[in-house]
């Protein structure tokens, strides 16, 4: 691609409007480069605002806090997200449905789940966020503290004393 | 990762988890929420935005009010919204405890709160930079000097909408501290206040340019002079809230609809004041 030349400088940014001709790299803290359209990329407002900046496109983006499997996962997010045109109702409707199948199949993997979760945060993809964090909202949402315990291995540090003031605390505030 | 297993949701950082927490809607799942585990426990409060006791008319409720109150406000750093109602014995020292959440407080009402004094009531003024909203019910605040001790608000620069509505000892030397510690406030109802006279009327017509709606109704101690004050200045002015206003003669309403054609002159009285609390979360 044109990218990298200092005369095509103007170029890059007509170019930027129809990002997705240009390939990114983005490299996982085990080292695994993985190629992504620029579309795609752009999907994170982290990668986003790097590119915009003018930085290291042609270097690729490591990313120290994301493993191969998490990233290899959120690049599918991306990809559905970034590359496709949703705009007729039908689109928008594979888009939804792509959505509910890439949750169900984290779901019933926690600990992927919550990997996948930190990456979006980190990465900023707003909407792979909001879709993780909505899932485990709703795993909570019903339950008491016993059973949400048990639904995500949590300790119980409490002390009686503790929660004997919360509790307290609850039906005045 | 099997090891891990155990812990996984660990995995989550605070800024996750309070995402997740602000998707919980109802308050049974917000207090399961913290009852999970210390960690979360101290996510719900960081996550926490708003505290609001309501009226009980039980003495016995109030005492057990004042004394979680302290607890409450010292582990919510990032309150928006405190509202108490007939806290009599709280105690400045709780109060003191709002400037945890200082630069995040927006909005702040009391009801029926007279243990609050003067200073404590200067000290969240000051402490809490960012105050845009104050509402205010208090017969009399407990002032060593014998005054209402309201003049204190004037600490709160960024106020927007304060609401001294009822507060009948409010005295001039109040108004005009008010009027000249916050010039960027936009409605004001002083409506029941009869301790307003004309250097307080003068002082707001002089100094509130930005004033865009006040509230008078039923003052016993606003005259012609004192409208006339309002009038001549406040240029910002836009509706005015008057009804049941004793000293105001026919001539001197007239006067002043002829000096402000544009100012919209409304007969009812309304208890609550500034944009409504969606909105204020909405404008941050």
């Amino acid at each position: 691609m044109a990218t990298g030349s200092g005369a095509a400088a103007a170029a890059a940014d007509a170019e930027e409007k129809e990002s997705g001709s240009r390939m990114i790299t983005l490299t996982s803290n085990e080292g695994k480069a993985f190629v992504v359209t620029e579309a795609s990329a752009r999907q994170s407002a982290t990668i986003r605002s790097m590119v915009d900046d003018g930085g290291c496109v042609d270097k690729g983006f490591p990313l120290p806090n994301v493993d191969s499997k998490t990233l290899a996962r959120v690049i599918q997010y991306c990809d559905e997200h970034g590359n496709k045109e949703a705009h007729t109702v039908d689109e928008r409707a594979a888009l939804a449905k792509f959505d509910k199948d890439f949750i169900a199949e984290l779901d019933a993997d926690k600990a992927f789940l919550y990997d996948v979760t930190m990456a979006a945060n980190y990465l900023h993809i707003q909407g792979l966020f909001a879709l993780t964090t909505q899932c485990i909202a709703d795993t909570i949402k019903g339950k008491t503290p016993e059973e949400i315990r048990t639904a995500f291995g949590i300790e119980y540090d409490l002390t009686a004393q503790d929660e004997e003031e919360i509790k307290e605390e609850d039906t005045h505030a | 990762m099997d090891d891990n297993m155990e812990n996984y949701i660990n995995f989550l950082s605070d800024d996750c988890l309070i995402c997740i927490f602000n998707k919980l809607e109802s308050e049974s799942d917000r207090n399961a929420f913290g009852l999970t585990c210390k960690n979360w426990f101290k996510v719900r409060n960081i996550a926490r935005k708003s505290i609001i006791f309501h009226c009980s008319f039980n003495p016995k409720v109030y005492k057990e009010h004042a004394n979680c109150l302290s607890k409450l406000l010292a582990r919510s750093p990032y309150l928006n919204l405190v509202s108490l109602a007939g806290l009599t014995e709280l105690p400045d020292a709780a109060l003191n405890q709002l400037r945890i959440s200082g630069a995040s407080l927006q909005s702040l009402s009391f009801y029926c709160c007279s243990g609050i004094t003067d200073d404590g009531l200067e000290q969240v003024s000051i402490g809490c930079p960012n105050l845009r909203f104050i509402r205010c019910w208090i017969q009399r605040l407990s002032s060593p000097t014998g005054l209402d001790g309201l003049d204190r608000v004037g600490y709160a620069k960024s106020l927007r909408f304060l609401n001294l509505r009822m507060c009948r000892y409010l005295t001039d030397d109040s108004v005009t501290a008010i009027a000249s510690g916050c010039p960027l406030i936009e409605e004001w109802s002083l409506a029941v206040c009869h301790g307003v006279r004309l250097p307080g009327w003068s002082a707001i017509g002089l100094l509130c340019n930005k004033l865009r709606i006040l509230h008078v109704n039923r003052c016993r101690n606003i005259c012609d002079q004192g409208l006339q004050a309002l009038g001549d200045g406040c240029v910002c002015l836009q509706v005015l809230h008057i009804h049941g206003c004793g000293k105001i003669t026919n001539n001197g309403l007239a006067s002043f609809s002829i000096a402000r054609p544009n100012v919209k002159q409304r007969v009812d009285e309304v208890m609550c004041i500034g944009p409504s609390i969606e909105d204020l979360f909405r404008l941050q």
